[in-house]
């Protein structure tokens, strides 16, 4: 597992190249990529914009090893991952990545402890090890005191974090953030885009994936989609 | 993640607990079947072997048979009784019986409904049945019809509660006229078997019991006594073929032996089991039916949470397994319920029966086999289409 910063600084964190996606309806296909390129260094904070439909989410979904691309090149911290098999993208996402949310998308019966320790799980790490770094994890996030807390008992905000301490506990390189500040109020929204910057400067990369300007004018870097090109 | 997988399932079992307890239902009742089927067949064995092994497995009993014709019938003698023990190899003892429920009296001392029966001397050679007090029915006591009686021991107790019984005079009543008979003996105590309540019982000569209780036409039933290293079964079929070549009629008859009421009783264990294990596999495949549905309701329900598990790096094989694991702790839970079901029913129908209660370790293995096997037979199908989820799809499932 690699420590944070810690590939060569010539080997970008993500490498798209020429990357298309195909979406089948029934007999007509739909483009929803139609090759893109794009890169983003280690700790950098990439914004990806674009209108609804413009192809981000399916960007997103492909940087993330949540789909394949129907052609095209995708380098993960130099390795290739367009055509693994199922498991070994599962192994990606779990090592190499980690989700932020607008829903949040935290496990509902468990604790914000026992969320944040479940990629851990799927990571093989130890019992013992699992709940010192989801501790700790929470901590980076200031929620220390709401372990034992269910999601439901949490506000937005805290939701929020509690999805980036899950996010950060399997130390990934590349952080994938979709609308992240969509379901909060401005000043929540804020405070989480400054988490991101924090994490950033520890040399991770966040893409984050809005339609919001503000968001976009937050990053240091925006790449704006339209009709599944980089416009 | 094993013990992580079932605690998950607990936990999910615990949000839905009603629809949980329907979908087990099916397999607490196979489980329980399994094990009401191993538990009763095992007691209903033990103890036909204990009652098999207290009456003597010796015995052997003729009755002529229920709709055997007036002639036949007369065929029934004393004198056929001595002719089967010298005609038929491997019969020890005779005796012929006759039998009736009388009311006795002593004083003020009354025993009501006691089987007062006709034997003679032989009868208790036949069932090792031994005396506490004087001595048993004699032949000269048979020859001169003598009006003596000796008493069972419940029967001796509740007449004379002082325990002197010998030499009293013990009044037997026939249609309200009351006949003397002096007791001469009193049996030990003896666990009734096969139809005979020996404790319960007056034994008269059978002679004496034709002359002064009942006019009898024809002897009501011989018991054997085989002898010693004698196989009961072939010598019971001897003593069929005796009978078959006297009146020539198979159903004018009937023969009992303990081991042939032994055997009954195994074939009728036997039918009960199967039809038992058919409950049992019947309930265990519409139980799998069931558990198979709640798991695929379950499937599509959590399909966002699969989704979100998939993006935070679960394989498909992990998928799988958790839904694999909740599926077979769902069906142990019911196995355990099952196992307590068919435990509490055996062990009632043991107590009505009054069998021995004898629980075995082997059938409660075998319903932790059977649950478990359930479990993972129903379960992978969902369990294989959770793990086929695509991820993006899963995820934005609402």
């Amino acid at each position: 597992m690699s420590a944070p910063g810690s590939s060569p600084g010539d080997t970008p964190v993500v490498l798209v190249q020429e990357v298309t996606k195909e979406y089948r309806m029934g007999q007509e296909t739909v483009p929803a990529l139609r090759g893109v390129s794009l890169q983003a260094e280690a700790g950098e904070l990439l914004a990806i914009t674009g209108p609804s439909g413009s192809g981000k989410s399916t960007l997103m979904h492909l940087m993330g090893c949540l789909d394949t691309p129907t052609s095209g090149q995708l380098f993960l911290d130099g390795e290739e991952v367009a055509g693994l098999s199922e498991e070994r993208l599962a192994v990606i996402r779990n090592r190499k990545i980690g989700f932020v949310f607008q829903q949040f998308n935290l496990l509902a019966r468990i604790t914000v402890l026992e969320n944040v320790m479940t990629p851990l799980m799927y990571g093989r790490v130890g019992p013992r090890e699992r709940r010192e770094r989801a501790e700790e994890a929470l901590e980076r996030v200031g929620l220390s005191d709401r372990l034992r807390h269910r999601p439901t008992e949490l506000s937005g905000g805290q939701r929020q974090r509690a999805a980036i301490a899950r996010a950060l506990v399997t130390r990934p390189s590349l952080i994938l953030a979709d609308e992240p500040t969509g379901a909060l109020d401005t000043e929540t929204g804020r405070a989480i885009l400054g988490l991101f910057a924090a994490i950033c400067a520890e040399g991770k990369t966040v893409i984050v994936v809005t339609h919001d300007p503000q968001v976009g004018e937050f990053c240091g870097r925006r790449v704006h989609l339209r009709d599944g090109l980089v416009e | 993640m094993f013990w992580e997988n079932i605690r998950m399932a607990l936990r999910e079992f615990g949000a839905n607990r009603l629809r949980t307890f329907l979908s087990l239902l099916g397999i607490v009742i196979g489980i329980g079947s399994v094990i009401a089927i191993t538990t009763l067949g095992q007691s209903a064995t033990a103890s036909v072997q204990k009652q098999v092994a207290q009456g003597g497995l010796e015995t052997i009993m003729v009755f002529p048979g229920r709709d055997a014709a007036k002639e036949v019938r007369r065929l029934f003698t004393v004198g056929l009784g001595e002719r089967l023990k010298s005609e038929v190899p491997g019969i020890r003892e005779v005796t012929p019986v006759a039998q009736a429920n009388y009311y006795l009296k002593h004083g003020r001392d009354t025993y009501e409904n006691a089987s007062v029966l006709g034997v003679q001397a032989s009868f208790p050679g036949i069932y090792s049945y031994q005396s506490a007090e004087g001595s048993f029915l004699s032949a000269e006591d048979e020859q001169k019809r003598r009006s003596v009686v000796v008493l069972g021991a419940e029967v001796a107790s509740a007449l004379f509660p002082a325990g002197d019984a010998l030499d009293q005079y013990v009044r037997i009543y026939r249609k309200g006229v009351a006949r003397s008979f002096k007791v001469v003996g009193v049996m030990k105590e003896k666990t009734g078997t096969m139809g005979m309540d020996f404790d319960g019982s007056a034994f008269i000569p059978f002679e004496t019991y034709s002359a002064r209780l009942e006019r009898l036409e024809n002897v009501q039933r011989y018991a054997m006594g085989t002898a010693t290293g004698a196989d009961v079964l072939k010598v019971a079929e001897k003593v069929n073929e005796f009978f078959t070549r006297l009146t020539g009629n198979e159903d004018s008859f009937r023969v009992m032996s303990p081991s042939t009421i032994a055997e009954m009783f195994t074939n009728v264990t036997k039918t009960l089991n199967l039809f038992l294990t058919g409950v049992a596999a019947i309930s265990l495949l519409v139980g799998g039916i069931g558990i198979m549905n709640i798991m695929l309701v379950s499937v599509a329900e959590r399909t966002k949470e699969i989704g979100i598990r998939k993006a935070l790096g679960a394989s498909p094989k992990a998928i799988r397994g958790q839904f694999l694991t909740e599926a077979v702790t769902l069906t142990l839970v019911g196995g355990l319920a099952g196992m307590a079901l068919g435990t509490a029913l055996s062990f009632l129908a043991t107590a009505l029966l009054k069998w021995s209660f004898a629980p075995q370790a082997a059938s409660y293995a075998l319903a932790v086999a059977c649950s478990s096997a359930v479990g993972i037979f129903f379960g992978l199908y969902p369990a294989a289409r959770a793990a086929r989820l695509q991820p993006v799809e899963a995820l934005s499932f609402e």
